[in-house]
């Protein structure tokens, strides 16, 4: 399954917090846990919403209709809180591991390119949509390439073909790991208030 | 304490299957199967909000093997993983809409007696189309985000906590509604009745008759007729939750007012599939109806039909057409 799920644990050690006093006195940490998860699931959500309307570089770039990834990634957020944690299920897996580590595409079994869409007709697209391409090898650099020949017998490339694309991390795919703090300390607060 | 923080949410791990939460996906997987020969507006006009909202359909898509590709690609394309992404889900329905014999000239076959107009090819109406199928998928997965937003958010505790919905922006248009003379997100709240809240955002309580009226077809012509995101064909805009603090501050709630009343779920059968006798011959309807035992459904020249009839439509349609004239049984027998 392509998820993501991220504990929002709240093994505290120094400053004594909100939410260090409160785990002191709680005896079952299931309403804290929700709250937590209710509060960092809507952040999610917006960080998310705001970040998927404004990262459209390649589609940008190519002239092209943005796939909409981030945003269906938006749309998935959901938080559950249990007596043991809180949890938060994020989907697509493959898009936002690339916020903890760098990620590397291999073609998957019994493929051997991965391919890249070059041209503003076939971003998002598969190149099994296509049946007018022809393959271009470079033995120099190990690539490929998918293209159409154009009417003046021209060729127009429309697919890169590589063995392999490794994607450097980018932390900013999640909100800030101060963002998701200042939620959990402010549903220890909502909860002590509550109480009071 | 940040530093430990940091430690714990740059680890991935397997989750207990008891904490995850996949409410959406359980949800779409849940859903009827609803083909039917209507185009959209006929659909709102047949069909209750309340059916349609448990049924996985598409305007004159009359085929159910293709309802289901549609329906187990929208719960992959959830699921996500490589090779669930939308482009190969795409690619998947058009295999399967071949594989059924379908066309945008002709439809599936057995479509030509059903009323349905040719379809353009690579237009909205042709069910081939990336158009199409882009909208289908990016629709129904839309919906079973927000129905399951709205079970959880019903739920009386988060309903305290949370009491108010805002429509944000999370797609990005070309051509967002509100320009080239299109009524914007803006206009759509106040016809619709929404509160006017500072700044201009989209913000109610969820028990107000916003949300049923933004999705309402006789206040909107490109309304789908839902009280969830997306509320109208194409929309970029879903929900988030809003807290009780800033529904106060925003002056939408006072601090001793009650929390949002969650509607009482509304149960309804599902109905039987139907299909349209219009244009048959009337020998042949008559005799299909004789033989199979079909009951009339409430719309006339409709009948009310399960899967044994759906097949023997198709046969006794193929009997009749390879059946030979008067004429040319004459001529066989000289």
């Amino acid at each position: 399954m392509s998820v993501i799920f991220i504990n929002l644990d709240i093994e505290i050690t120094a400053d004594a917090s909100v939410l260090r006093q409160i785990v002191r006195y709680l005896e079952d940490m299931t309403r804290l846990h929700e709250m937590m998860g209710e509060r960092v699931e809507n952040l999610m959500r917006r960080y998310l919403a705001q970040i998927a309307t404004e990262r459209h570089k390649t589609a940008d770039a190519l002239g092209a209709t943005p796939t909409g990834i981030l945003s269906r990634a938006a749309e998935s957020p959901e938080s559950r809180g249990t007596r043991e944690a809180a949890v938060i299920t994020l989907r697509p897996a493959e898009i936002l591991a690339r916020a903890f580590h760098d990620v590397e595409i291999v073609p998957r079994a019994g493929k051997q390119w991965l391919t890249i869409p070059i041209n503003k007709e076939t971003y998002g697209k598969r190149a099994g949509e296509f049946d007018d391409l022809f393959f271009i090898y470079n033995s120099e650099s190990n690539t490929g390439l998918l293209a159409r020949r154009a009417a003046n017998a021209n060729l127009i490339p429309m697919f890169l073909l590589v063995r392999k694309v490794t994607q450097k991390q980018d932390r900013t795919l999640l909100p800030s790991d101060e963002a998701i703090l200042a939620e959990m300390e402010a549903a220890a607060e909502d909860l002590l208030l509550q109480s009071t | 304490m940040l530093k430990a923080l940091k430690a714990l949410l740059t680890r991935l791990f397997s989750a207990p299957p008891e904490l995850v939460s996949d409410v959406a996906l359980e949800w779409a997987a849940d859903r009827d199967l609803l083909p039917t020969s209507l185009r959209s507006g006929e659909l709102r006009d047949t069909f209750s909000a309340a059916v349609r909202s448990r049924s996985v359909f598409s305007a004159r898509t009359t085929h159910a093997l293709y309802l289901q590709e549609v329906k187990d690609s929208v719960e992959l394309a959830m699921q996500g993983g490589y090779e669930n992404d939308i482009p190969m889900l795409r690619l998947r329905l058009k295999q399967a809409l071949t594989r059924l014999g379908y066309t945008p000239q002709t439809g599936f076959p057995g479509d030509e007696l059903l009323d349905i107009p040719e379809a353009k090819p690579g237009s909205l109406r042709d069910l081939s189309s990336d158009k199409r199928i882009n909208l289908i998928l990016e629709t129904q997965i839309a919906l079973a985000r927000s129905a399951s937003q709205k079970q959880r958010g019903l739920e009386p505790d988060r309903l305290s906590r949370w009491p108010g919905w805002e429509l944000i922006r999370v797609h990005r248009r070309r051509v967002p509604r509100g320009e080239e003379n299109t009524l914007g997100w803006a206009g759509r709240w106040l016809r619709a009745g929404g509160p006017v809240v500072p700044g201009g955002r989209l913000i109610a309580r969820k028990d107000d008759p916003v949300w049923r009226a933004l999705g309402d077809a006789d206040l909107f012509d490109d309304a789908i007729g839902v009280d969830t995101p997306p509320f109208a064909y194409n929309s970029g805009l879903r929900w988030v939750e809003v807290s009780r603090s800033e529904m106060e501050s925003l002056g939408l709630m006072e601090a001793t007012t009650a929390r949002p009343v969650a509607p009482a779920p509304v149960s309804e059968p599902f109905p039987d599939p139907t299909t349209s006798l219009r244009g048959m011959d009337p020998a042949l309807r008559a005799a299909l109806i004789e033989r199979t035992k079909a009951k009339r459904a409430a719309k006339p020249d409709h009948i009310r039909f399960d899967e044994q009839l759906t097949r023997d439509v198709e046969a006794a349609r193929a009997a009749y057409a390879a059946k030979p004239t008067w004429v040319e049984s004459v001529i066989s027998k000289a």
